[in-house]
Parts: C-alpha cells; sequence; structure tokens
C-alpha cells in the first residue's frame, strides 16, 4: 500500500464537504418569519434529526430544501458549491428527495405510475411535447425496487388509494429511493404507522445513511429519534435553539430543548 | 358484489349499459324506423360533431376543471370558417381549430396566469364569442358557396372519419403519454402533482388550447353541414358536451375518465335524441329529457368520497 492510499483510507468515506450546507437560511411571509437565521450541516452517511414543536418552522424547513419554495434570504451550498434550490426539479437533479408528510402520493393513480410521476421514462415522438410511456419498462423497474426493499404490494397496477397507510409510507420511501438520491427528506414517516411498519421504516431509514446517503429526519416521536438519528438539530420558534450529537445527550434533555428552546 | 362495487361498475361503465338501453327501448318501441341500417347512419354521422366536441372537454374535466364555453367557440370559429370557404376553399377546415384554439389559448391563459375559477372564465368566454359571433356575422348566416369543395366535410362518412380519428388519437394522448398521465394527476390533487414537479400550470393551459381547438373543429364540420356559419348554432351545445362527457364515465370531480368513454356518451346522446325524434315527441321534452339524462348520470358517477362539501 503506497503512502496516498494509506492516507486516503484514513480519511472519512464522505465527502470533506457537507452534502448540504444551509448558512443564515429566513424565510418570511409577510409579517410572519417562519424561520430566521438557520446554519445547519448535513453529511453523507448521517441521520440528521430535525426536531421541534409544532409551528418550530421544521415543514417550511423540508419545503426549502426539496424546492417547493425559495428562502427569503440565506445562502445554500451543495457539496461545497452555492446553489438554489428553485424548484422540486432543481433539487432533483441535485439528488435531493423528499418523502413529504402526507407521502404527495397521487390516490387515483396506479402504484407503478406514482414511482415514476414526473420523471417517466419515455421516447419521445415530439420532444417535450408527445411523450410515450414506455410503460412495460417502468413496471419491471418498479416491481425489482419493491422486491429489493421487501415491500409486498399486491399488483403495481392498483391505486394508492387502494392501499393500507403503511403501504402507502413504503411506496413514498421506495420512490425517494429508487432515484439513487444523495440525500432523503423523511417528514413524519411513522406518524399513522402500525409497530412493525414503523420499524421496518427506521430500518429502511438506517439502511439508506449506511449506503452514504444523507438523511434529514423530521420527527415528533422521541423512541424514533434516539434510536435512528446520529445528530439532531432542534427548531423553536423559527430559530434553531440546538444541535447535538444523539450519543451524547437523552430523551430528557431533548424534550427540555423543544419545549424551552433553551439547552 | 357490495353496494360501493355495483356503484363503482356503473359510474364507469354507465355509457355502455345506457346505450344498450336507449338501442333496446327504441329498437322494441319503433323497430321499423330505428333499428334500420340508413337511421343507425344518420344517428353516427349526427354523432360525429358532438363526439369530437366532446372529446376536447374530456381532458379538462379529467384535471378538475370545465369548459362551459364550446358552444360559443364552435359558433364563431363557424363563422369564421365559411367567411373564408370563398377565398381558401376546402383548406378553409383548418381556420375552425386555428380560431377555437386562440380562443381557448385566451382561456387557458386567463385561468391558469390569472388564477380565476375556469366555471367563470369560460362562463364569459360563453358570453363574449357569442356576441363576437353576432357582431362578426351581422346577425345573419354566412353563407357557403354551392359549389365549393369545404362540403365534403360534412358530407358522410367524412364527419364520422373525423370523430373516429380524434378518438384514437386522444385516447392514446390520454392513456400512453405523459401528458395525459399529469391530467389526471392533476385531477387526483393538484397540489402534490405541483410538489412533484409536474408542469402543472402547463398542462392546464393545454387543456384548453385542446378543448379550444377540438371546438374549432366541430365548428368548422358543422359550417359544412349547415352550409353555412349560423350566429346562432351551438347554443347549449355545452350542456350536450358535458353531458356526453359525464354519461362517458368521467367524473366531474376529475382524476379519472377515457375518451372512448365520451364517445359512446355522445352516441347515448344522439341516439336519445334520434329515437325521441322517431317517436314524434316535441323538442322541448327532449330539451327536458336531455338535461334529466345528465343529472341521472351525475347522480350515478359522481365520487362523493373526494367532496367534503357539495356546492
Amino acid at each position: 500500500m503506497s503512502a496516498t492510499e494509506a492516507e486516503m483510507s484514513q480519511l472519512p468515506r464522505q465527502d470533506q464537504a457537507p452534502f448540504l450546507k444551509l448558512s443564515g437560511i429566513t424565510k418570511r411571509w409577510g409579517a410572519l418569519t417562519a424561520l430566521e437565521d438557520i446554519d445547519l450541516e448535513i453529511h453523507r452517511g448521517e441521520v440528521l434529526g430535525l426536531l421541534g414543536d409544532n409551528g418550530a418552522g421544521k415543514t417550511t424547513m423540508v419545503n426549502l430544501i426539496s424546492g417547493v419554495f425559495a428562502p427569503s434570504s440565506g445562502t445554500m451550498e451543495c457539496c461545497g458549491a452555492p446553489v438554489k434550490i428553485s424548484s422540486p426539479d432543481r433539487a432533483h437533479s441535485l439528488g435531493i428527495e423528499t418523502v413529504f408528510q402526507d407521502l404527495a402520493l397521487l390516490p387515483n393513480l396506479a402504484v407503478a405510475d406514482n414511482l415514476f410521476i414526473g420523471r417517466e421514462r419515455t421516447f419521445d415522438i415530439v420532444p417535450k411535447l408527445i411523450r410515450v410511456l414506455k410503460r412495460r419498462e417502468m413496471e419491471r423497474d418498479a416491481a425489482e425496487t419493491l422486491k429489493q426493499l421487501d415491500i409486498h404490494i399486491p399488483s403495481l397496477r392498483v391505486n394508492v388509494n387502494a392501499l393500507s397507510g403503511g403501504q402507502r409510507q413504503a411506496i413514498a420511501i421506495a420512490r425517494a429511493i429508487r432515484w439513487k438520491a444523495n440525500m432523503v427528506i423523511l417528514d413524519e414517516p411513522t406518524a399513522a404507522l402500525s409497530v412493525p411498519e414503523q420499524n421496518k421504516v427506521l430500518a429502511l431509514t438506517r439502511q439508506l445513511a449506511s449506503q452514504g446517503v444523507a438523511v434529514l429526519y423530521i420527527t415528533h416521536n422521541m423512541g424514533d429519534v434516539m434510536q435512528v438519528t446520529d445528530r439532531i438539530a432542534v427548531l423553536y420558534r423559527g430559530r434553531k435553539a440546538a444541535e447535538m450529537r444523539t450519543s451524547e445527550t437523552s430523551q430528557k434533555d431533548i424534550v427540555h430543548v423543544i419545549m424551552s428552546g433553551e439547552r | 358484489m357490495s353496494a360501493g362495487d355495483v356503484g363503482r361498475f356503473l359510474s364507469r361503465y354507465i355509457a355502455y349499459v345506457a346505450l344498450i338501453a336507449v338501442v333496446l327501448v327504441f329498437g322494441i318501441l319503433s323497430p321499423d324506423r330505428f333499428l334500420t341500417v340508413n337511421n343507425l347512419g344518420i344517428v353516427l354521422q349526427n354523432t360525429a360533431v358532438l363526439c369530437v366536441v366532446a372529446i376536447g372537454i374530456t381532458f379538462i374535466i379529467i384535471g378538475g376543471s370545465i369548459d362551459l364555453s364550446v358552444g360559443s367557440l364552435m359558433a364563431f370559429s363557424g363563422a369564421v370558417t365559411a367567411s373564408m370557404v370563398p377565398s381558401m376553399g376546402a383548406y378553409a377546415f383548418i381556420i375552425g381549430p386555428l380560431v377555437g384554439g386562440a380562443l381557448g389559448a385566451i382561456n387557458g391563459a386567463i385561468f391558469v396566469f390569472g388564477r380565476i375559477p375556469s366555471f367563470v372564465v369560460t362562463l364569459g368566454m360563453l358570453s363574449v364569442a357569442r356576441g363576437c359571433t353576432v357582431i362578426f356575422t351581422g346577425g345573419a348566416p354566412v353563407p357557403i358557396p354551392l359549389s365549393s369543395d369545404f362540403y365534403m366535410f360534412g358530407t358522410p362518412p367524412v364527419p364520422f372519419i373525423i370523430a373516429a380519428i380524434s378518438v384514437v388519437i386522444m385516447g392514446a394522448l390520454l392513456h400512453f403519454t405523459t401528458y395525459g398521465r399529469y391530467t389526471l394527476a392533476i385531477g387526483g390533487d393538484e397540489e402534490k402533482a405541483r410538489v412533484l414537479g409536474i408542469p402543472v400550470d402547463t398542462v392546464k393551459f393545454a387543456m384548453f388550447v385542446i378543448s379550444g381547438i377540438f371546438a374549432g373543429m366541430g365548428g368548422s364540420i358543422l359550417t359544412s353541414q349547415l352550409g353555412s356559419g349560423s350566429p346562432t348554432v351551438g347554443t347549449g351545445f355545452e350542456l350536450l358536451a358535458i353531458s356526453a362527457v359525464v354519461i362517458g364515465g368521467t367524473p366531474l370531480t376529475g382524476g379519472t375518465g377515457s375518451i372512448i368513454g365520451t364517445a359512446v356518451g355522445s352516441l347515448v346522446i344522439m341516439s336519445l335524441a334520434n329515437g325521441l325524434i322517431i317517436m314524434g315527441v316535441p323538442t322541448n321534452v327532449q330539451t327536458v329529457l336531455t338535461g334529466v339524462v345528465l343529472i341521472v348520470a351525475v347522480m350515478i358517477s359522481i365520487r362523493r368520497g373526494k367532496l367534503k362539501i357539495i356546492k
């Protein structure tokens, strides 16, 4: 082994720069300030828990990072380079995938359609205008993705509104994963799930991080936080109240910060 | 089969059930006049214009919006087409879809960029386009020269062929392309569609252009069939077209639907009208029955689960 190789192997396997770095991010809706001066770093291969009471700004944060709307001020860097995530498409092109709290599944479309929605495989008769769906190929691909994740769905052609809550959650996560994401945002992924389904989601989350994906995990559930996260950031009324390592803190401390905004 | 299954089955296949019912009833009541090859051919020819116009609206209704202006769009584009026949001959046919598409684009632009409900925009356009038609024609029909090539578009079986080709192309657009998929997605949940990166505004704008193009094409065919561009033609046609779509199994709540269903729905309405005429039922009673059929179709096909409030 040469010296350089030895040096290389001592480096962390993630890039030196965080995958996503937020600096001074602020979001205002008229007179209302939803987020104020947020600094946050998210690295590949870690699960960062984002906590906070209702209305603390968690969902606003998700929407900013996934490109649903733009911040009022502040900057973002992706792998060290400044970026503007101006649309969901832009987020996708950076490899940022979001599993929204409401799952953002289209109830009247089939499972396979939902996995590919907005990014269908097509052959274009008229580019950008008349794009014919490659349905067989997408269905095959969808079946494979679900099999890899050990998700069981009666049929890929069944509409999503015929599935259970756990199945829907699994589909939403599968959609995020199948795009070889660099970063996945999970917004309250275990809410409204049965215990076995929750465990499955937590296992999927760890699996993602071990594959080198940066995971932003938004939750209310303390059990989830202690079990799945590496680091925690707590929002309090639109500001970042604390940031800590999960292993160096306790459930009681975290709850205290969430409630009071002070360490 | 539970009650829910029966309801779903009915709302999906209501058009086919209704068509069989209509044919059976008139076949029994007047077998020697309704069930003749000649008469059924007439029904098909009469259905063509309705079918073409209803196909255009189908996309809008699947997407969860509505277009009330198609009757007036038909009249205006038909009148402009008629005025171009002396100089352009058969080529004037293209004027209808062009004018209709332009008016549809105005509908779409006001709806999407002005953020005004489609119901209001197209209700306004219904009046605007009708008024423009009367101004343009001076209140009298615009005649077509008797010897023009243009008559071919109204001569059987051309209208039927145009309708059949439209069904195939637009059916394929709905079922096999991203455009169709996005229209369904928007009808299912517009907000989520937007979050998922679907170009919602473009798709919605295009729906109205498509509807306008098909209304204009209907106007061209009708002008050819009537031999003139009439300022009063197509009054109340939006009701017939919407009925055809709804009877065809596309609920007004959007999110699902089919083009073939719309074609069958158009057939139902026109066979009903034809049968009633054969039976000697007065026109006004026919109008009453058309309304009844629409309400019954909505009763069966509407997805009440999706509507939190009925208003």
